[in-house]
């Protein structure tokens, strides 16, 4: 089994957990606002994961109404290691949840895994300077 | 020859307990009755000091049996004293009432007596622990079932039936218990000149349904109220002639009642306060104390040696120990005090009518108040007296069978006050033999009551394959025969429900059965389920300093239970590496705290009763620290802990008052982790039934657990783990 613990990397993030930027690789805002944290153009999240089976990943994420205005609805790539496993349309703003299997192919056990997300399209009238995304609560692999 | 060994078994037991009756009463009673329930109470001590020789083998039994038998004749024939003779003829009414009833559903009983044994509680464990005893020849320690510390005097004599006809002879045995009963009932009556009394108070009690089912399977009830009722008839003789032959009798039977079932204990009371009310002669109640002792004291000392609780499987709060937790008994002795009823003015119409309460006496109970009105009369007033004596435990559990002891009196209360009118009592017995008919039954109690629903005869006499209909009418016996099939006769089996471990080898341990079993399931549930994952983390900080100890403490009361996987020591964000020479303490429950400190997030210490303060965990340590991580699962959100340290002068010190709680992701592998520790605590197999909460979770992720199912049947699914 592995956790994150003291300076090591789990197969799970809370945006909440005070080494959350420990799993940002890319494309995120650099802290986080309480339990969330905003998700750019890019976002780029690695996880260690031991010697499983089969996993899913699953995030819990937003999609802000002031965003949403703006993009209209949105979908959401999902690379897992530089392999697409699969996308999901949002088509209404606010809370969401995706739990979807992951091909074990594309799983490195024992390694670091890096998992894209990447919004079609993203806000940029909210906050002048950077492009927004999504919010993201957290990520990672669950069984 | 199946039911000729039944037959024999049954005879043996019933005979050579009849000897030692004679041999202990000697021509101070010659009531059969009286004799055989006498001398179960000293054959079931005889097979107890077996038990514990190690000496169970039929051969044995035999042996003992022909010797207790020929001793009893060859004495019979010496004392040769002429019996008195008796004034009963067999043609008066009350007799005609008595015997015509009783002989039809005496032929009711023994054919479902012979019949396969099938009741619930018979199958899961009275006869369990008899198999096991006769497997292993005598008793050796089951900590994994509490069950097994009841007291058990009624399966010392199944055991000696079970020995050579199994199952069903030993429900034989609860059937003469049954016989004894409605016979003495009967004879009562005559003694004391009220004989149509009598005789209408045997066919209540007898056609019974609850008695009925109770008293033709491996149950206990039936034998716990022949135990009483011999024992206030003695008490009855003794008073009137004074002899002291009686005595010895007396306290084995008022002693036997707490080793046939524990709601038994008033006998004792009853004995030993009725015999210094009368004698006023402290010889007299010495003799009683001394043979209630000799029944009682083993079962005491058997509990206190092996599970450190006399008492056991209740009053876990005085004598603690690991294997029964307060919580457990806390909930198992609420339920039984109501069961689904909302309110106790339902238990009239519950334990009469609908059989809501597991059977039913029958409708004309709902007339036992009438036995108020036989205060009028001395015997009316004995009666009275005894039924509550055993009818005082009731409120403890309200199940119908729970009534069967003091069931006896009320009937012979109710019959007193009948007899006014010789017809209407007459009237009502046969009413009741009417309306307690098998195929009657089902016109009016809840589907499922418990009472004889057919006349087996073919299964009786084993000229039928028996499979089907152990298969239609136990519950789970499909499940019994695909660990036979399917594991090898040493294994290990867990199981969330009961299951007719009475015909399997098998070591099965239900989750509900003892604290161990208890953490079993919940190793399992903390691999899938939402509430009970290790996620949840409290972190107290504090100033880096030198300790010698640390202790988390509980400041709330509530009716969680508080539970920690890991207890980790911190300095400088970093885990303090744990050392042997860290002694760690717990109150309460202290035999699992090592498992807070394992590194494995499933298995966890938890306190086994509900919080209040001053529980505590306490490592002794040599340590600089800043903080102490506890990772826990989210299931006891009415926690308030707070952490102390010691310094180096040894004085405890807040070092915080409340932690910081946060959540943590749940770690991967947790259901093959689970697996595995199921399999390190020594159990191989999972049974799973398909209507069981998480029963999709192991049938679908089977990869996940890393168990693979090697049988199914009637929605039971077996899994061997990795």
């Amino acid at each position: 089994m592995g956790e994150a613990g003291s300076g090591t990397l789990g197969p799970f993030v809370y945006m909440s957990q005070p080494d959350a930027s420990a799993y940002i690789v890319s494309g995120m805002r650099a802290n986080s606002e309480g339990a969330w944290r905003w998700a750019h153009e890019r976002p780029l999240l690695r996880f260690y994961l031991p010697e499983v089976g089969r996993v899913r990943f699953r995030m819990d994420f937003t999609l802000p109404a002031n965003t949403f205005q703006e993009t209209g609805p949105v979908t959401l790539t999902l690379a897992l290691n530089s392999q697409v496993f699969d996308s999901v349309r949002c088509d209404k703003p606010g809370q969401q949840r995706y739990d979807h299997s992951v091909p074990p192919e594309l799983v490195h056990a024992n390694a670091l895994n890096q998992v894209a997300i990447t919004p079609d399209k993203t806000a940029g009238r909210v906050s002048p300077g950077e492009r927004l995304g999504f919010v993201l609560a957290s990520a990672g692999f669950a069984e | 020859m199946e039911a000729l060994a039944i037959l024999f078994g049954a005879c043996l037991t019933a005979v050579a307990s009849f000897g030692l009756g004679k041999l202990l009463l000697g021509t101070a009673c010659r009531e059969w009755p009286v004799r055989f329930v006498c001398g179960a109470a000293v054959l079931s001590l005889v097979i107890f000091l077996f038990c514990c020789l190690r000496l169970v083998y039929p051969v044995m039994f035999l042996l003992v049996g022909g010797a207790i038998i020929g001793a009893a004749t060859v004495t019979e024939r010496r004392a040769a004293v002429p019996a008195k003779p008796r004034s009963f003829t067999p043609a008066a009414p009350a007799a005609v009432v008595f015997l015509s009833v009783a002989a039809v559903y005496s032929v009711i009983y023994l054919v479902n007596a012979m019949a396969p044994e099938v009741s619930p509680d018979g199958s899961a464990y009275h006869l369990s622990f008899v198999a096991r005893y006769v497997r292993d020849h005598g008793f050796h320690p089951i900590t994994w079932n509490l069950y097994a510390s009841l007291s058990g005097g009624a399966e010392m004599l199944f055991l000696f039936a079970f020995a050579f006809g199994r199952h069903s002879a030993a429900a034989m045995v609860h059937f003469a218990f049954l016989l004894a009963l409605g016979w003495q009932i009967f004879a009562y009556g005559r003694r004391g000149g009220f004989p149509l009394a009598g005789a209408c108070a045997a066919v209540l009690v007898f056609v019974s349904p609850v008695v009925g089912i109770d008293g033709t399977t491996a149950y206990n009830d039936v034998a716990l109220a022949a135990v009483g009722f011999m024992l206030f008839y003695l008490l009855q003789v003794w008073s009137e002639e004074n002899n002291p032959r009686l005595l010895p009798a007396i306290g084995l039977l008022a002693g036997f009642a707490y080793a046939v079932k524990y709601t038994g204990w008033p006998a004792a009371i009853y004995a030993i306060a009725f015999v210094v009310w009368k004698s006023r002669r402290w010889r007299h109640a010495a003799v009683v104390v001394g043979c209630v002792a000799l029944e009682i004291v083993p079962w005491v000392v058997k509990n206190w040696l092996w599970v450190g609780n006399p008492a056991a499987p209740f009053v876990n709060a005085v004598f603690r120990n690991p294997f029964v937790t307060v919580a457990f008994e806390k909930d198992y002795t609420e339920y039984f005090k109501l069961y689904d009823l909302t309110s106790r003015w339902q238990i009239p119409w519950a334990v009469t009518v609908s059989a809501k309460l597991q059977g039913l006496l029958g409708p004309v109970f709902l007339l036992a108040p009438i036995a108020l009105l036989a205060l009028r009369w001395r015997a009316g007033r004995q009666l009275l007296l005894a039924a509550l004596v055993f009818g005082v435990n009731y409120f403890g559990n309200i199940g119908t069978r729970f009534l069967i002891p003091p069931l006896p009196f009320v009937a012979l209360a109710m019959a007193l006050v009948l007899a006014r009118i010789p017809g209407l009592a007459v009237a009502v017995a046969l009413l009741h033999a009417v309306l307690s008919w098998p195929s009657v039954v089902p016109r009016y109690a809840l589907p499922g009551a418990m009472h004889i629903i057919k006349v087996p005869w073919r299964e009786a006499l084993r000229i039928r394959d028996t499979d089907h209909f152990m298969r239609t009418r136990l519950a789970e016996y499909g499940a019994v025969r695909l660990l036979e099939e399917h594991t090898p006769p040493a294994a290990s089996v867990f199981s969330f429900r009961p299951i007719p471990e009475a015909y399997t080898s098998r070591r099965v341990l239900i989750e509900y059965e003892s604290a161990g079993n208890e953490m079993l399931g919940r190793i399992l549930k903390s691999a899938f389920v939402p509430g009970m994952l290790p996620t949840w983390r409290l972190r107290f900080d504090f100033p880096a300093q030198p300790l010698t100890g640390i202790r988390v403490v509980q400041t709330a009361v509530g009716r969680d239970l508080w539970s920690i996987a890991e207890l980790r020591v911190l300095r400088e964000g970093r885990e303090v590496p744990r050392k042997p020479g860290w002694r760690l303490t717990a109150d309460p429950f202290p035999w699992t705290i090592p498992d807070a400190f394992d590194n494995s997030p499933l298995t966890l210490w938890r306190t086994g009763e509900t919080i209040k303060p001053g529980m505590y965990v306490e490592v002794d340590l040599t340590e600089v620290a800043d903080g102490v991580l506890i990772e826990a699962a989210p299931d006891q959100s009415q926690i308030r802990l707070k952490l102390e340290g010691r310094d180096r002068q040894r004085e405890w010190h807040t070092l915080a008052q409340a932690p910081k709680i946060f959540d943590a992701p749940p770690p991967l592998g947790l259901r093959r982790a689970a697996a595995r520790e199921l399999k390190r605590r020594g159990v191989s197999y999972l049974l799973v039934f398909d209507d069981e909460f998480g029963a999709d979770d192991f049938r679908t992720h089977q990869d996940l657990w890393g168990i693979q199912q090697i049988g199914e049947a009637h929605g039971g699914r077996l899994y061997q783990l990795p």
